[in-house]
């Protein structure tokens, strides 16, 4: 699509005006792209889950264009340092609609999955990619497999009933 | 087997190495050295095209994957160390199967390492829009696991399992012990012979490493492995053990994170090299369209010879895989030299002759801010798009982003590899919140496109003779 760096700013927009965490951002646009909002991004499987070459060009052509900018924060246990996506400065015209989304559905779309932490969403996103891309009939051992301890805590479960809220 | 006695070899890096008569797991190591799947590494480089730029970069995977054996020992004498000072016993199975997986663990590799991996995800892709990439280690994985195997058959000689065991900790996503960061974690056995082993071979100045001193203050800690931003406290924590670096080797832990930046920015992402690895992956792809739409004869390349049994629909086996080496890939790229087909022909001869594409780098010497460089990017993408069908290899592009923990092929650097820091009460904080040196750098997205033609080129990127705009 043409206006790719827009549509990073549009959904950010959408979505409250912040989106934090470089897993986070992808899985949102993951989700929200199995939900209609035809970005038209290709995503491929990596450590964390789904995650889209794509999305990361237009994030950093988003950030030249100055429609998002990125800070950096850190988790106050262990220093250890995450991005946080944030409005920019530039003018930027939000329409009605992005793809078959309403603005209102990726509010509330949005704010579904912020209600969970990154690693309930990343098997969130894994769940969905292994039911429909390599079309993995026992998904639950291919999850726990891939994704370890992580499976742990009753997060399998926070992930399932997340997809269904989604309507995914 | 081999004969049990004490075999030695001279490796530029490590000095002698040395494989004890009396110890079963280095009879074991030498024996594995010696199979057919462990051999075909000496026509594997460990660089693939970075001798097109290092003339001396022609070292193998053959080399490496014994000096990451060797390293291994290292990281095995620290784990031991640790856990006799907090009174645990190490697990000498798990120590067996992570020094034989150091060994093991590039046994997978294709021609030109890392730049076939790219055209044969791209050619799998096409044949098969849902088909997952398949990476180095799941062929890795796959030599292993081969019934019938001289890798497997050793292993299981030698003990019932362990080759499935090892195959498991190289293919593991996410470490569940200490002894998957012997091969994954941010001081594993193969970076820490890796940015020794390709600074000298290269001749780089670059990127020299405090390697005794690293080993000797490592220690095994509990870390997070969530995502970056995994701040939720109602969940409950998670933990797993990797190595972490003491405080007092806070200097020597900047010049690993220096030496892995330096060696990326300047030898691993050397514009040149990805030029050439892009201009392989390009022949690569248009040799498999033509195989694939029946059009064999206008490649040059016979019928018989591996690459096309490999590139061949339901022909990438692991026994043609295991045929593939870089002699052979060059011996077919020499082929296509000649071939009918006009755009493989010119990128073949290319190649054999090195005259190179000519390179657009987004990244610097554009001369313009950053929105009149993206703007220069879409352009070139544009134009890329709208090339007919006979110029679709003229402009190619190649994307990489760079963190100071190296490349970033994914959302974010995986956790078991942030290097933490480790205090006197165990404390642990990751080294960018306690090193200035390590928190100015930014991460960097090398972005380049690669022309045919010069002139287009200079058009893209000055259209009217104007400065991008």
């Amino acid at each position: 699509m043409e206006n790719e760096e827009e549509l990073v700013g549009q959904v950010l927009s959408a979505a409250g005006g912040e989106i934090v965490g470089r897993v986070r951002i992808q899985k949102v646009f993951y989700l929200l792209e199995q939900l209609g909002l035809g970005s038209g991004f290709s995503y491929s499987y990596h450590h964390y889950g789904p995650y889209s070459a794509d999305l990361m060009d237009a994030i950093d052509g988003a950030k030249a264009f100055n429609f998002v900018r990125e800070e950096t924060r850190r988790r106050q246990s262990d220093g250890v340092s995450f991005g946080v996506f944030k409005l920019g400065e530039a003018d930027l015209d939000v329409p009605g609609e992005l793809g078959e989304l309403s603005a209102g559905d990726v509010k509330r779309y949005s704010e579904l999955m912020n209600s969970q932490s990154s690693t309930v969403l990343e098997i969130a996103a894994t769940i969905h990619w292994l039911q429909h891309e390599p079309g993995v009939e026992d998904w639950r051992s291919e999850l726990i497999a891939r994704k370890g301890q992580k499976t742990g805590g009753g997060r399998v479960g926070k992930a399932v009933e997340l997809l269904r809220n989604l309507g995914l | 087997m081999n004969e049990a006695r004490t075999y030695r070899l001279r490796d530029p890096v490590h000095g002698l190495i040395v494989f004890e008569y009396n110890n079963s797991i280095d009879q074991l190591a030498w024996s594995l050295i010696n199979t057919p799947e462990f051999q075909r590494l000496r026509r594997i480089k460990q660089l693939g095209v970075s001798e097109f730029v290092f003339p001396g970069a022609t070292h193998t995977r053959f080399a490496h994957c014994i000096g990451v054996f060797h390293t291994a020992r290292r990281l095995v004498w620290v784990i031991d160390r640790d856990f006799a000072k907090k009174g645990i016993e190490p697990d000498k199975y798990r120590e067996k199967v992570s020094l034989l997986a150091a060994l093991l663990h590039d046994i997978g590799h294709g021609p030109f390492s890392h730049a076939f991996e790219h055209a044969y995800d791209a050619v799998r892709h096409a044949r098969d829009p849902k088909a997952e990439e398949k990476s180095h280690e799941e062929w890795t994985a796959e030599i292993i696991l081969r019934p019938g195997g001289a890798v497997w058959k050793l292993l299981d000689q030698h003990q019932p399992g362990i080759a499935d065991e090892i195959a498991q900790l190289l293919t593991a996503k996410n470490p569940k012990d200490i002894y998957h960061s012997i091969v994954s974690s941010s001081f594993d056995a193969d970076r820490l012979d890796y940015l020794q082993r390709d600074r000298l071979m290269t001749g780089s100045g670059a990127g020299v490493i405090d390697f005794d001193w690293l080993i000797d203050n490592l220690a095994v800690e509990d870390i997070d492995p969530a995502a970056d931003d995994d701040t939720d406290d109602e969940e409950p924590a998670m933990q797993t053990p990797s190595f972490c670096l003491r405080e007092r080797a806070i200097q020597a832990a900047e010049a690993f994170v220096l030496a892995r930046w330096h060696l990326y920015s300047q030898v691993y992402l050397h514009k040149t090299t990805r030029c050439v690895e892009a201009m392989i992956q390009a022949t690569l792809t248009r040799f498999a369209e033509l195989v694939d739409c029946g059009k064999l004869k206008t490649t040059g390349v016979p019928k018989e010879h591996p690459m096309v049994v490999f590139f061949t629909k339901k022909g990438d086996t692991l026994v043609n895989y295991l045929k593939l080496d870089d002699t052979l890939a060059w011996s077919a790229i020499s082929m296509m030299a000649l071939a009918s087909d006009a755009a493989l022909s010119n990128l073949a001869s290319r190649l054999v002759e090195r005259r190179l594409f000519k390179v657009l780098d987004c990244d610097s010497g554009l001369g313009m801010d950053s929105e009149q460089t993206r703007r220069t990017v879409k352009r070139v993408r544009a134009a890329a798009l709208a090339s007919p069908e006979s110029a679709k290899f003229s402009i190619l592009e190649d994307g990489v982003s760079l963190s100071a923990y190296g490349p970033v092929r994914s959302d974010e650097n995986q956790a078991h590899k942030r290097i933490m820091i480790v205090d006197g009460n165990r404390n642990l904080k990751e080294i960018n919140d306690r090193s200035h040196v390590v928190n100015a750098i930014e991460r960097r997205t090398f972005l380049r496109f690669f022309f045919e033609d010069a002139n287009e080129r200079d058009g893209l990127k000055n259209p009217g003779g104007q400065n991008g705009k």
